[in-house]
């Protein structure tokens, strides 16, 4: 039962192929590394595990986000618990507030630890989980498809799995889904 | 003398090692329900610390692992709990437990998102199985670690290992860590359990040398036993022999004592048939003489009386009430005649009609001996009187021996009491009369003493009214 929970993602979203031009985020001249997370979710700790091992292959290349969901009804104070603790004391990442989830409503994020890198020119290169399953660090396809990409330039695979606690209420999601029924 | 056989000392051996083991894994059984219940709260608390509530935007609910930790970690615990509880020390316990600990092993590791510091839990809980000093549940804590490393790295390796690709020799090389530690394990615990053995190898030599000094000692006093059994005799004989020997010593006096009234009686016999022979019968001379005659033959039944119950061995009789005044006078009548004819005085005042517990014929045995030693003392002196006194003092009496004589000298008052001392020329005294008179007076809960504060020689026999003697205690030792 334990190990089926840990396997189950969450949802994925549809990324865009392009860095989105709305985002009030700044991109500069360097491939960025954009980490969506929410502030309480327990298995989003391995995610910022997995951030922090990843660090040493992607200082001075790769600019690096850590965006928390800040909810509508939610203070600042919610938001900024251990996990934005732990995450604002890595060294060269830059962490900020998303308010009512807007910068993950644009990348279409809906999971929490759901990571996008794009390269230089704002071409996605990857968007997924970087952890194996809920909560767990360790070796994942996602830090293999960065790593390879750091490393070679080529990636094995654009899209992985995500682990983690959604990042809209449910009330929202279904609202979102419909919309993106009704646009189709 | 009984020999223990190799085959029950080596019998012996296995049980105490049976008794030691039972309680060792009984212990250790008891300390894992107490690191069952405390892993239990543990995981509680890491599933509430680390992983409370799953999120979905601002809206919250119980995480599985809290559930999980409450639920299945209380499952885990509770089977061997229960067994513990129930079948303490049982081996089924130790296979259950090794089971139970490697799945909060592994509950642990899920509950830290699989940190590799949780991965020592594996570790310690080995060490922990060894204590129950047996192979078996550290095998088989290790067959479940490699089963669900080779289960779960076939079909999720990074759950495992934290690689998305593992071979089964991943598998073997995790397992080989825990046999590393096996390894050393299995030695430890072979090593106490001999020590166990050698434990128990000693113990049983050890109980068959205290079983063979506790034969021997039974043995000896089975033949000191014997010993005591033979001197207790003797002693008797000794005593019979001291009384028979204060008796013949006054043997002379006692013949002359029933001869004097047998006169009397035949004195008044002649004279009954004279009045009886002439033609006027004077009826008030016969009434006389007849009245004479009775009172004589009850002073001569007295006397009888007093030498059967003296010549009788009371060390059977148990202690009854008895008057002191009779004690006293009968053994003063065995006394009276051969006092006269030596013109030695015997002087007493009126004795007190109280009554005391004891052997009647112990206490006038012990009187006779002490009248008779003050007899032998006067007899040569120019001044000659045995006195005789009977003080009440409230809870006891006391007896009053004092004679003429000027009193023990310093030098031999201690030793007046021992065995086989007298100061009386040979053939005339065993030396056992004072020594034996003092252990009956002591069997009965009193003293003799000699009384150095007078200025002439006096023993004294203090009797508690009501002592408190055993009857059945007493009776082999007085005589």
């Amino acid at each position: 039962m334990l190990l089926l929970y840990s396997r189950e993602q969450g949802a994925s979203g549809n990324a865009n192929d392009f860095w989105p031009n709305e985002s009030k985020m700044t991109r500069g001249p360097y491939p960025i590394l954009v980490v969506f997370a929410h502030p309480h979710c327990p298995c989003s700790a391995a995610t910022i595990g997995e951030l922090e091992r990843l660090l040493p292959y992607l200082k001075e290349k790769v600019d690096i986000r850590i965006a928390f969901i800040q909810p509508h009804d939610r203070g600042v104070d919610w938001v900024k618990g251990d996990l934005w603790s732990r995450a604002s004391a890595i060294p060269g990442v830059e962490v900020i507030i998303d308010r009512d989830g807007k910068e993950a409503d644009l990348f279409d994020a809906r999971t929490s630890g759901h990571t996008y890198l794009y390269d230089a020119g704002g071409k996605l290169v990857f968007s997924g989980g970087i952890t194996p399953s809920r909560g767990h660090m360790g070796d994942s396809l996602g830090r293999k498809t960065i790593l390879s990409w750091l490393e070679t330039g080529v990636y094995p695979l654009e899209k992985t799995k995500v682990f983690g606690c959604s990042l809209r209420s449910a009330d929202v999601e279904n609202q979102n889904r419909s919309v993106s029924r009704v646009t189709q | 003398m009984t020999t223990i056989t190799q085959g029950a000392t080596s019998f012996r051996e296995d049980e105490i090692f049976q008794e030691h083991y039972h309680r060792l894994t009984c212990r250790t059984d008891r300390m894992f329900a107490g690191l069952f219940v405390f892993q239990w709260i543990l995981g509680i608390i890491f599933a509430l610390t680390l992983s409370s509530r799953t999120w979905a935007g601002s809206e919250s609910n119980v995480h599985i692992h809290v559930y999980a930790a409450i639920f299945l970690g209380g499952l885990v615990g509770a089977l061997p709990i229960f067994l513990i509880l129930t079948r303490p020390g049982a081996t089924l316990n130790r296979y259950v437990i090794s089971v139970a600990q490697i799945l909060f092993s592994i509950l642990f590791i899920h509950l830290t998102g699989g940190r590799i510091e949780t991965h020592f839990h594996v570790f310690g809980s080995l060490a922990f199985l060894a204590f129950y000093r047996d192979y078996r549940p550290v095998v088989i804590a290790t067959i479940v670690t490699a089963l669900d490393h080779l289960i779960r790295g076939s079909f999720w390796p990074e759950s495992v290992y934290g690689v998305l690709f593992a071979t089964p020799w991943r598998a073997m090389e995790h397992a080989a860590w825990v046999v590393f530690e096996d390894f050393f394990l299995i030695i430890s615990m072979k090593m106490g359990r001999d020590e166990l053995h050698a434990i128990a190898h000693q113990q049983s030599q050890l109980e068959v040398t205290v079983a063979n000094v506790e034969k021997e000692v039974e043995n000896r006093t089975e033949e000191l036993r014997k010993s005591h059994k033979i001197i207790v005799n003797q002693q008797r004989s000794l005593i019979s022999s001291a009384k028979m020997t204060a008796l013949g010593e006054m043997a002379a006096g006692i013949a002359h004592e029933i001869n004097n009234p047998l006169a009397i009686i035949q004195g008044n016999a002649g004279m009954i048939k004279t009045l009886t022979s002439s033609e006027t019968v004077n009826l008030e001379m016969v009434r006389k003489s007849v009245s004479t005659v009775e009172a004589t033959v009850k002073r001569i039944a007295k006397i009888v009386q007093g030498l059967r119950s003296f010549a009788r061995d009371g060390s059977g009789d148990s202690f009854a009430l008895v008057s002191v005044k009779n004690i006293v006078e009968e053994t003063l009548a065995l006394c009276k005649e051969r006092f006269r004819n030596h013109s030695i005085q015997l002087e007493y005042d009126a004795i007190p009609d109280v009554e005391i517990e004891c052997r009647a014929v112990q206490i006038s045995q012990v009187l006779l001996n002490l009248i008779v030693n003050s007899f032998d003392a006067v007899s040569e002196l120019s001044v000659k009187w045995v006195r005789v006194q009977v003080v009440d003092k409230s809870d006891a009496i006391e007896i009053h021996i004092m004679d003429s004589g000027p009193g023990i000298p310093e030098e031999l008052r201690d030793k007046v009491m021992q065995p086989f001392f007298t100061t009386k020329e040979i053939g005339k005294g065993t030396g056992l009369g004072l020594s034996i008179s003092q252990g009956l007076i002591e069997a009965h809960g009193g003293m003799l003493y000699l009384d150095v504060s007078r200025q002439n020689t006096c023993f004294v026999v203090r009797l508690l009214k009501r002592p408190k003697i055993n009857n059945n205690n007493t009776k082999g030792v007085a005589a």
